[in-house]
């Protein structure tokens, strides 16, 4: 029965640490990961499940034959878990690429990449 | 002198700077800690509790584990058991694994390890030995996500293979008769399904949130006495299951289905608490002791 509530007390103590950040994982995109879209989007918003620094982030978009296509500086959006960038070119119909990398608040960095359609 | 400078140069090697993905991050590719099974990853960890239930038999456990440089890790282990035999601790393990090769392009990581089961520090009621058992190991992971088609990138393999050498023949078992300890060989696999690498990488289905934290994953263990062994005979299991995994910790449970009568008459089951130690306590505990952790 000790060793039950030692377990339960320490997983309680361990839940409730903080403060602390935690790798940056992509939790939704628009356009979406994998999906189709119409009109051509003319940004691209990367949304965390934690505060990433904008200003360290990186993202780039390709088109299908791997061309990169110009996006502008990366924003905070509505809040510090969204990052956002404007596309500076018109994109025709095809598949493009995004990469992204993050740099949460405690300085860990995790990486992604996906692609989108527009239709 | 020259003892002296293979010692340097291993530290060297040890210690030089080189990427390292804290919890299990390779590249896109996310490794849970899977509770069954060994996995491939050196990371500052906490698993507590591990409970299960197998055979009228409960055990509650508990490993730390902790970076001494981004690829260097070494682990303690404690276990009690309560059973039919009464209750009590479980011998004391420890263990070292370094991260030899990682490649995030390929979601792949491959590490070397030796486990040690140091005998006479458990209780001998419930079946510890007193009898030090060295196991040699090696672990590896491979995330599909350079796979076609697209709905196999989500899939990751995991393994392990360990030779568990007792440093003496025969141990003495409770009522004092002598008994073989067996050399013995552990298979470790897991296949496990990321649902958080479909959402991220792959396809967002617009799935519940808590959903895409999700990780249907099967593990498969066996362990085959090779020499020495008496009537032991090979146990095994297949556990199949699910962790949800969080920004700081995840929780998992497995069903324990025996292989064979010799590993259990009944299903069992294991739930695991654990704790990502490098979120928790990014700029402390969650740091490698030397180098550069990320």
């Amino acid at each position: 029965m000790r060793a039950w509530l030692f377990s339960l007390a320490a997983g309680a103590l361990f839940a409730l640490a903080g403060p602390a950040a935690a790798h940056a994982m992509l939790a939704r995109a628009n356009p979406p990961v994998g999906g189709a879209v119409a009109p051509a989007p003319t940004e691209l918003r990367l949304q965390f499940d934690e505060p990433v620094f904008a200003d360290m982030c990186d993202v780039t978009l390709e088109d299908a034959a791997h061309r990169a296509v110009p996006l502008s500086t990366l924003m905070t959006g509505e809040d510090d878990s969204v990052v956002v960038a404007q596309i500076r070119a018109r994109l025709s119909p095809g598949v493009y690429h995004v990469r992204w990398r993050a740099v949460s608040r405690d300085a860990h960095t995790t990486e992604g990449a996906y692609v989108f359609h527009v239709r | 002198m020259r003892y002296l400078t293979i010692a340097a140069s291993a530290a060297l090697f040890c210690f030089a700077a080189a990427p390292a993905y804290a919890h299990g991050v390779v590249g896109q590719r996310f490794f849970p800690a899977t509770l069954s099974t060994e996995d491939p990853v050196v990371a500052d960890e906490l698993a507590l509790p591990t409970i299960s239930s197998f055979d009228d038999e409960t055990e509650i456990s508990m490993e730390f584990a902790k970076r001494i440089t981004p690829r260097l890790a070494v682990s303690l282990e404690g276990e009690w058991t309560s059973g039919d035999e009464g209750d009590g601790f479980q011998n004391l393990e420890t263990g070292i694994k370094y991260q030899l090769f990682t490649s995030a392009d390929h979601e792949s990581v491959f590490s070397i390890g030796v486990d040690v089961e140091w005998g006479g520090t458990g209780a001998e009621r419930i079946g510890a030995e007193d009898v030090t058992t060295i196991a040699p190991a090696f672990y590896f992971g491979k995330g599909f996500g350079d796979a076609s088609p697209d709905w196999l990138k989500p899939l990751a393999v995991t393994g392990s293979l360990a030779y568990a050498i007792p440093t003496e023949g025969h141990a003495e078992d409770a009522s004092g008769d002598a008994e073989a300890v067996a050399h013995v060989a552990s298979y470790g696999l897991a296949f496990e399904y990321s649902l958080p690498y479909l959402a991220a990488n792959v396809r967002d289905l617009s799935l519940p949130d808590w959903v895409n934290h999700l990780t249907p994953l099967v593990e498969l263990r066996l362990d085959q006495p090779v020499r020495n062994r008496g009537e032991e005979r090979a146990t095994g299991s297949v556990n199949p299951g699910l962790i949800w995994s969080g920004r700081r910790f995840q929780i998992g449970a497995e069903a324990i289905i025996p292989i064979n009568d010799a590993s259990g008459d009944d299903v069992g089951f294991v739930i695991q608490a654990h704790y990502y130690l490098d979120d928790l306590f990014p700029r402390s505990l969650g740091r490698p002791l030397f180098g550069q952790g990320r």
